[in-house]
């Protein structure tokens, strides 16, 4: 009897772990017409989805968002969550999709359906610039310690073009650049658009710098659906439209993203 | 970054970890006390229940607790979520339920045979004896262990991030995403200010209690 209960109490606490296999097929449109409003899971990331000095969430991916979600008919909301736990997010419908700069990649395909790609984004190699000389090849990194952020594109750039490299696994793309700061690496591998808004003057990475001769595979940025949803075709003709209608465009220009942006 | 900007907003997201703070602390308080007499209980089942549950919450990591009271009524029945604060405070109150269940029960039993024998000398009834005799040696006992789990808990309160909820250290990590590192660091002010404040409180019960000996 006593451990039948503690038996049953334990695979009380631990169904949530495997429920997650279990999908359903609700038409995801239908969902948000319904609700009348599209949630988008985001974190704070510059120039994609931040907070103006005025606290008004702006970016890139926002003003796209936005003017998507008035051609759907439906409010967007957004949502920040904790990018190590997105893909549960979406299962869980906490959120109905991730629109904050996601990489495409082969893994991720497994777990979201995505939309066409819309940036092209490109992953860069930080160093501290004083270290600038010493890596500026690839083959300079070679049994030097290298971080990314866990599962970022930048880990798999460092798996296809820098094999040789020390790699270790970072939570977030700031702490890989924290630890370049810190000494306790000698390079991070993080996405273009990021690098350029965290480092620079006025930063406290002013002394961390792109190594620009180092080139690593191109990637792409789309909005991360469930698997199955109708809303990724949808988004897709509307967001056709606003490439024809250059709202696209203009938005792009705003952030400094016009040579990224994939038109067509 | 302006000094008083950022101080503002980790304000804020503290404000947040202030409101886990006490809100686990009024829900878990006297749940733990009935989860303690579920553990102490001749009634067989109740015990193995409370004991289960004491096991299960105290055996896994909080951090695991807050995904699943998330998480797991969208993934296993297809409900909507609770909001982020009220998945934290379920997931928070359970599991400081089970600490403090464990510290009341040593509090209880570890006051002497004699002290109930003495109350049944003097005809009380077993909820006289608890609330006139035995109660107040109980406090006594648990103010430093219980003051060690609750100074915890404020430290705790940073991990309601991992279901993004927007208290100070995930304020802090706002800042490293566009550059800048020392708001992280001065969390830690926060923290001990906070934990100061407790200490002195802690210190003075402990000296106002100490007109008895146990």
């Amino acid at each position: 009897m006593k451990k039948l209960i503690s038996i049953l109490l334990v695979a009380l606490l631990l169904i949530p772990l495997f429920a997650g296999c279990a999908g359903s097929e609700d038409d995801d449109l239908q969902r948000i017409k319904k609700n009348g409003k599209l949630v988008i899971g985001i974190t704070e990331y510059a120039p994609m989805n931040y907070y103006d000095e005025g606290g008004k969430l702006i970016g890139f991916d926002t003003e796209y968002a936005e003017a998507v979600c008035a051609k759907l008919g439906v409010k967007p909301e957004f949502v920040v969550i904790n990018w190590d736990t997105k893909e549960v997010e979406l299962k869980a419908k906490n959120i109905d999709c991730i629109w904050n700069g996601l990489t495409v990649t082969e893994e991720r395909k497994e777990n979201m359906a995505f939309s066409s790609p819309y940036i092209v984004n490109e992953q860069v190699v930080l160093v501290r610039s004083a270290d600038l000389e010493k890596y500026s090849k690839k083959e300079s990194l070679s049994g030097v310690a290298v971080v990314a952020e866990a599962g970022s594109a930048g880990e798999s750039a460092i798996e296809a073009d820098l094999p040789e490299a020390e790699y270790t696994a970072v939570a977030s793309q700031a702490n890989a650049l924290l630890e370049v700061k810190a000494g306790t690496s000698e390079a991070a591998v993080i996405d273009a658009t990021m690098a350029f808004a965290m480092t620079g003057p006025g930063t406290d990475y002013s002394d961390i710098v792109v190594s620009k001769d180092i080139d690593l595979m191109d990637e792409e940025y789309a909005i991360g659906f469930r698997l199955g949803s109708a809303l990724v075709k949808k988004v897709d003709e509307i967001t056709q439209g606003l490439l024809k209608d250059g709202t696209l465009k203009a938005i792009a220009e705003k952030y400094d993203l016009a040579d990224r942006l994939i038109s067509g | 970054m302006n000094f008083l900007t950022v101080t503002t907003k980790l304000l804020e997201g503290f404000w947040l970890s202030c409101i886990i703070f006490f809100f686990t602390l009024f829900g878990a308080m006297p749940l733990g006390l009935l989860v303690s007499f579920g553990s102490m209980s001749k009634f067989r089942p109740l015990k193995i229940i409370s004991k289960g549950f004491v096991w299960v919450i105290r055996g896994t990591p909080l951090m695991l607790q807050l995904m699943i009271v998330y998480y797991g009524p969208g993934l296993m029945f297809g409900l909507t979520a609770f909001p982020k604060m009220t998945a934290v405070l379920i997931a928070f109150i359970i599991n400081y339920t089970a600490y403090f269940s464990e510290i009341y029960r040593s509090g209880i039993e570890g006051v002497p045979r004699g002290q109930y024998e003495a109350g049944q000398v003097l005809g009380m009834t077993k909820t006289q004896i608890f609330f006139k005799i035995i109660l107040l040696q109980v406090v006594k006992r648990i103010v430093p262990p219980m003051s060690n789990e609750i100074i915890t808990l404020v430290k705790d309160t940073s991990l309601a991030r991992v279901i993004a909820l927007m208290e100070i250290i995930m304020v802090a990590f706002t800042y490293t995403t566009k550059g800048v590192i020392w708001p992280l660091f001065y969390t830690g002010v926060f923290y001990l200010v906070f934990c100061g404040g407790l200490t002195l409180l802690f210190g003075f019960i402990e000296r106002k209690l100490d007109y008895f000996r146990v």
